[in-house]
């Protein structure tokens, strides 16, 4: 038994090893709590709520992104994680050695466990320091149980949703398609829930997250009295662990019998696929609209596009209004707040989208040797391009449909009079943020440096461009600099285009020429500059010897 | 019409010349195998062939069009596989055929590419979670995908097991019936033998050889070899005067001879007058591997030190 324990042990430092070293794990389960964390207590002045106790509003804040770091790791990363060793053969392999299976998926769950538990000192300690949290010693254990219960609830029903997934990509849909909706209505973006439908609320209550929030709420708050068991909530978690542990049972039993039958299986092929699909050259048109389908199918999978090029953005549209005046409160401009939200997050996503996505997209492709490959079909330079670029403009649409519906469900903002005025900004600025994208793949060859540069650009940017903040005045070398930029020009543009209440809106052709400016510098440069081989094909093709 | 001809190709890279002065002609459905070290200038010329790489100097045609200025309608008649070439992860080779099939005129049918590299099983999944020879496999399908009249495989089986490598043969024979023209690079002698109708074999940029891999055995003449093992009680001393290089290895001796008929008969009547045996008596006419290692030579342990530096 206690070389099992000692086998167990070794399992959770190598898991926990291998979650330490993935990037978008440590930057959503840890980085994106405290960060939100930090940023709105900030935001929210962390006001002294109680003179006598000293007790503020960051007490309240704390529980809830410690929280959403505990199911980002416990149910989240824990199901992806174990549904992309299944399909890379990890779990096959460790099947065939003598370690057994109750080590190996708790291996996964130790280390998940203490990543939350690191997110939560994380944000505590952050907490303690920097806005005056107390911590009481009287409710210390009863965090403790809970944090430890609601782990272990989360891993099981994370197990579960890895075993009905079939692939990994299936599992990061459903993990993150349900934890990041949930947040909303689990008291964990909307504090108080004053501003949220009593239907919303009533359906965070029958997920386990909102009760985890309140649980660990009870146990940080200083004005209950006694050792801080929230034992309702506890027993709503505890539930919801058994019944994924025994669909997690149930199911893992189910897939592996299904795995068996499967191997045997041949597939069907579709029918398009057993004859030729053309007999002649194909027109522009169709090459352009596979290349479309393609680039936005490749968007839409990797999820870190998706998150911060489309979810991002409908997030803060969400979550700005209701840390900074409700939904309810009225620009100087005269712009209800989530309408101006709305508008600069769009532009946001799409800036993300064009800039950061397909240029990062294309220069991994150049530094594989895929594009060595296309290089060698027919596949003309123009279509290629065009594709990415307008497959840019489809994910951005569908960013400002997500941007301007948030405003209107959740704040009941009511859709821009002037939204042909609207969506005409938003494809010209998708456009103008790929070509520049584009640009940047052309000017610089290694894939490294295309991520580096296209976010060290956009990310300063984005804060002197009145994408996150308005009305913030900054030294006049630095509001120069800005209106350089298209992105400022962007957000002005949609800004404007929303004030008047007609159809064409107040479109102003200074900033629209600024965007097509912009443009037409980036299709130069490419034209120019587009290289089909990165830094690595050249050096692999230099011969030796 | 010849498929490919290449006069006086020459191509460098700052100070390197990789190819210095090479001449190719291929003619419609053969299948040439173009031989050489590593750093030969094998891929260089390929590269060329696909229009990817500006000769220096010299004259280049493939299907009467020039790889440099052909553009896309001289692309949708050749086939590329690269020696080494990435995939966009998050597709599946399905989708990925597919989506090249869109590129050609007169693609194959998507379904008929997978089941000709065999990769039925693997259609539908990502390809990440494909093996190296599903890759490889992969590769291949969006070579051929296009139905092209010229295919370029640059080592189109490194890294396949045995059977995979099989497979692979009988694919690239099986698109030879069907008329296609083919230059392949290979490190594979016996792949050189097996595939090719003819054989170039190339070093320091230029043509080095040519022929059949029967021809090309047979013009290495000297090298047949016989070999037995040294009866009990007989030193090499005693042996009657054969061939042209006698080698001895332990007890086995390997003799090369231009002239084997004379050989073995005075061998055998030396041993059958003295009632010996001789054990293990073979003939073996020369390899390709002979022929190869001949021509390039034998790379020295210096020689290889120098080429893995970059």
């Amino acid at each position: 038994m206690s070389r099992d324990l000692r086998m167990l042990g070794r399992q959770i430092r190598h898991e926990f090893a291998v979650l330490r070293g993935t990037p978008i794990v440590i930057i959503l389960a840890v980085g994106f709590p405290l960060l939100f964390f930090a940023l709105i207590s900030a935001f929210v002045g962390n006001e002294t709520l109680d003179e006598r106790s000293g007790v503020r509003v960051a007490q309240f804040l704390a529980p809830a992104f410690a929280s959403f770091g505990i199911v980002m790791a416990t149910f989240s990363f824990l199901g992806v994680g174990l549904a992309e060793a299944r399909a890379r053969g990890v779990v096959k392999r460790q099947n065939g050695t003598p370690l057994p299976r109750w080590v190996m998926l708790g291996g996964r769950m130790g280390a998940a466990m203490l990543l939350g538990l690191a997110s939560t000192v994380l944000v505590l300690g952050v907490g303690a320091v920097f806005y005056d949290i107390q911590i009481l010693g009287r409710t210390l254990l009863a965090a403790l149980v809970t944090i430890v219960t609601a782990s272990l609830a989360f891993s099981a029903l994370g197990i579960a949703v890895a075993a009905l997934a079939s692939t990994p990509q299936v599992a990061q849909a459903l993990t993150n398609g349900l934890v990041i909706p949930l947040a909303f209505v689990s008291d964990i973006f909307n504090f108080g829930g004053s501003a949220m439908p009593s239907w919303l609320s009533n359906i965070g209550w029958a997920f386990p997250l909102k009760h985890l929030v309140n649980a660990l709420g009870d146990a940080f708050n200083p004005f209950l009295a006694g050792s801080g068991f929230a034992w309702g909530h506890l027993a709503v978690i505890a539930g919801w662990g058994v019944a994924g542990a025994v669909a997690a049972g149930w199911l893992l039993r189910a897939s592996r019998e299904t795995a068996a039958r499967r191997s045997g299986a041949v597939g069907r092929a579709p029918a398009g696929d057993r004859s030729p699909r053309r007999n002649a050259r194909p027109s522009a048109w169709a090459l352009v609209l596979d290349q479309v389908r393609h680039t936005a199918a490749g968007l839409v999978r990797e999820f870190e596009a998706v998150f911060f090029s489309v979810a991002f953005p409908i997030l803060l549209v969400v979550l700005i209004p209701a840390t900074s005046g409700g939904g309810g409160a009225v620009l100087d401009n005269g712009l209800a707040l989530p309408t101006f939200l709305a508008g600069t997050m769009a532009i946001y996503g799409a800036a993300v989208t064009g800039f950061v996505s397909i240029a990062e997209g294309i220069a991994d492709e150049r530094g594989s040797g895929a594009l060595t490959r296309t290089h060698g079909t027919p596949l003309p330079r123009w279509a290629l391009l065009t594709g990415r670029v307008v497959g840019a403009v489809v994910v951005s649409l569908v960013t400002v449909a997500g941007c301007y519906l948030a405003a209107a469900v959740v704040h009941g903002a009511p859709f821009p009079v002037a939204w042909p005025a609207i969506l005409f900004v938003v494809v010209l600025a998708a456009i103008c943020f790929a070509a520049l994208g584009l640009a940047v793949v052309s000017l610089v060859r290694s894939a490294q440096s295309v991520i580096g540069i296209s976010l060290g650009f956009l990310l300063p940017l984005s804060f002197l461009s009145d994408v996150f903040i308005v009305g913030v005045q900054y030294p006049a070398a630095l509001e120069a600099v800005s209106w350089v930029f298209p992105l400022r020009h962007a957000t002005a543009s949609i800004t404007e285009a929303a004030l008047l209440p007609t159809l064409v809106g107040g479109l102003d052709p200074g900033h629209l020429g600024m965007l097509v400016l912009w443009t037409l510098v980036a299709l130069l440069v490419v034209a120019w500059r587009f290289a089909w081989e990165g830094t690595k094909a050249r050096a692999r093709l230099r011969p030796v010897g | 019409m010849s498929a490919v001809v290449v006069q006086g190709l020459r191509k460098t890279y700052g100070e390197v010349v990789a190819v210095d002065g090479l001449d190719l002609v291929i003619e419609p459905h053969e299948v040439v195998s173009l031989l050489g070290p590593n750093g030969a200038g094998k891929t260089t010329t390929v590269e060329v062939l696909e229009g990817y790489r500006r000769p220096d100097a010299g004259s280049v045609s493939v299907l009467g069009t020039d790889p440099m200025v052909g553009g896309r309608a001289y692309r949708e008649r050749i086939g590329v596989v690269l020696q080494e070439a990435g995939f966009e992860e998050s597709f599946t080779p399905r989708e990925l055929i597919r989506l090249h099939a869109g590129y050609y005129p007169h693609p194959r049918a998507v379904q008929e590419v997978i089941d000709l590299v065999d990769l039925g099983e693997k259609a539908d999944a990502r390809v990440r979670t494909l093996s190296g020879g599903q890759r490889r496999r992969l590769d291949l399908a969006l070579g051929i995908v296009g139905d092209p009249q010229m295919l370029f495989l640059d080592e189109p089986t490194t890294g396949f097991d045995p059977s995979a490598r099989r497979r692979a043969w009988e694919l690239i024979d099986r698109l030879r019936d069907l008329g296609t023209t083919i230059l392949l690079t290979t490190h594979y002698l016996d792949e050189a033998q097996h595939l090719a109708d003819r054989v170039v074999v190339i070093d320091h940029g230029t043509v080095i050889a040519s022929g059949t891999p029967e021809a090309l055995a047979a013009s290495a003449g000297a090298s047949t070899v016989i070999s037995f093992r040294v009866p009990e009680g007989v030193t090499t001393a005693d042996l009657p005067e054969v061939g042209t290089d006698l080698r001895v290895a332990g007890t086995t001796v390997e003799v090369r001879t231009p002239d084997a008929t004379r050989d073995i008969h005075l061998l055998t009547g030396w041993a059958v007058g003295r009632s010996l045996s001789l054990d293990g008596l073979t003939l073996t006419r020369p390899s390709l591997e002979d022929v190869y290692l001949d021509l390039v030579g034998e790379p020295s342990p210096t020689d290889e030190t120098a080429a893995d530096a970059p």
